[in-house]
């Protein structure tokens, strides 16, 4: 039984911070999910990478303040939109952002026409308020309960499924054919 | 009866509790206007994941990593990359092992919620396989077996490319750790050897979480037999 028999104390030193280096595993596991909804919140790659970066470095921070009943989704997604409100704060650029080149990076110029469905989604998006744009994104895309959703937007639910409501109406009309148009 | 389209958008959202949900079931199979408007919202729904959905295979990029590591240098320079990548640890190696692994074995690991889980034959693996048994067609080895602090039974897996520590919460197998592993130096003993050699960033995990030793096999034929669940009994053989 030689290979198995080897006692794990003689491998390593002793790292006895169990619970957060559990919790940074779990983050290390949610970062595409990050991305994606900083993507969707700053409408701009390099933007969104900054934000999850910065909202890394915070969540450290307050490691401890993160209850185990809590989601650890919806936590970060709070951090991360967090950071993204205090770094338009900061940078004085609010203007840019909302009308920024970037944002049609991702669509095709034709996208009436629809080169491929994915685009189009893409491009649909990129073009609702930023309102109904995080409460698509959170609830559609990344599937959080309207309570989880609200409290990370820090709004009631009540405004958010009216933002949602208002977003899913948008999306029907510029991803699906006018009714009657063609059959 | 009728439903506000706000009450079929929360049907589709997983909002509504059963019995309103069963109203709205009911009316879908009676009434072909409810089930419209709810394939409506399913597919914008739908339409929505699948088009987002490539953009969590995406590598994240290692300065991401390195800060959720609390690492100090600025990400740019290809020197701190390598640095780095040498000092790469469990955390590391959970998101950029996770996202090797999903590439190279497509449905064998999955994420639920945050949370890595096992399916497949790696799950089938951690199951049933004995410690250091080499079972013909399966490329999952298992390492060692022990009950770690938080009660539950964990246990280390290792496949030519990657290994991890695998715990049982839930009746699933939870990954806790995955990394890459070093291709061995003879490429012929790669196979034979690799249940005896764990990375070190995987047994430092195991050290971490370990209460008292390894399980040895009749241990873990115990464990086995009441499926890995330290609140089942273990029944009886005779």
């Amino acid at each position: 039984m030689g290979g198995r028999k080897v006692t794990v104390q003689t491998y390593l030193p002793m790292n006895t911070t169990g619970t957060p280096e559990n919790v940074r595993e779990q983050i290390a596991a949610l970062l595409p999910r990050l991305r994606r909804f900083a993507r969707n919140l700053t409408r701009n790659p390099h933007d969104a990478d900054d934000v999850v970066q910065i909202a890394l470095e915070r969540a450290l921070t307050r490691l401890d303040q993160w209850r185990p009943d809590a989601r650890l989704d919806s936590w970060m997604f709070k951090i991360v939109r967090n950071a993204w409100i205090d770094e338009i704060r900061s940078r004085g650029r609010r203007n840019r952002i909302f009308a920024g080149p970037e944002a049609g990076e991702n669509v095709g110029e034709s996208s009436i026409e629809r080169e491929s469905d994915l685009l189009s989604v893409h491009a649909a998006m990129s073009r609702l308020p930023e309102e109904q744009r995080m409460a698509v994104s959170l609830v559609l895309i990344e599937g959080l309960p309207y309570k989880e959703a609200a409290e990370v937007l820090e709004i009631p639910i009540g405004t958010l499924t009216s933002r949602l409501a208002r977003g899913r109406e948008a999306l029907q009309a510029m991803l699906e054919p006018p009714a009657g148009g063609t059959t | 009866m009728s439903f506000s389209d706000e009450t079929l958008a929360a049907y589709v959202d997983g909002e509504l509790d059963a019995a309103a949900a069963a109203a709205i079931e009911q009316a879908m199979r009676t009434d072909p206007g409810v089930a419209q408007r709810v394939a409506r919202y399913r597919a914008l729904r739908g339409r929505l994941q699948e088009a987002y959905a490539p953009e969590l295979d995406e590598p994240v990029p290692e300065h991401l990593m390195a800060a959720l590591r609390g690492a100090e240098a600025p990400p740019s320079a290809t020197q701190t990359r390598w640095r780095y990548a040498l000092a790469a640890g469990v955390l590391i190696a959970v998101g950029a092992g996770f996202l090797a692994w999903r590439q190279s074995h497509p449905g064998v690991i999955e994420s639920v919620d945050g949370t890595l889980v096992a399916r497949g034959s790696l799950a089938e693996g951690l199951s049933n396989q004995l410690s250091g048994d080499v079972v013909p067609g399966s490329e999952v080895r298992l390492g060692l077996s022990f009950l770690a602090k938080s009660g539950d039974y964990c246990r280390t897996f290792s496949r030519l490319k990657d290994a991890g520590l695998a715990c049982r919460r839930a009746g699933r197998w939870e990954i806790l750790a995955l990394t890459r592993r070093q291709p061995a130096a003879g490429a012929d003993s790669e196979f034979r050897t690799a249940s005896s050699v764990m990375p070190a960033d995987i047994l430092a995990d195991v050290e971490q979480r370990i209460a008292g030793g390894p399980l040895d096999r009749s241990a873990e034929i115990a464990a086995r037999s009441r499926h890995w669940d330290v609140n089942r009994p273990i029944p009886e053989t005779p």
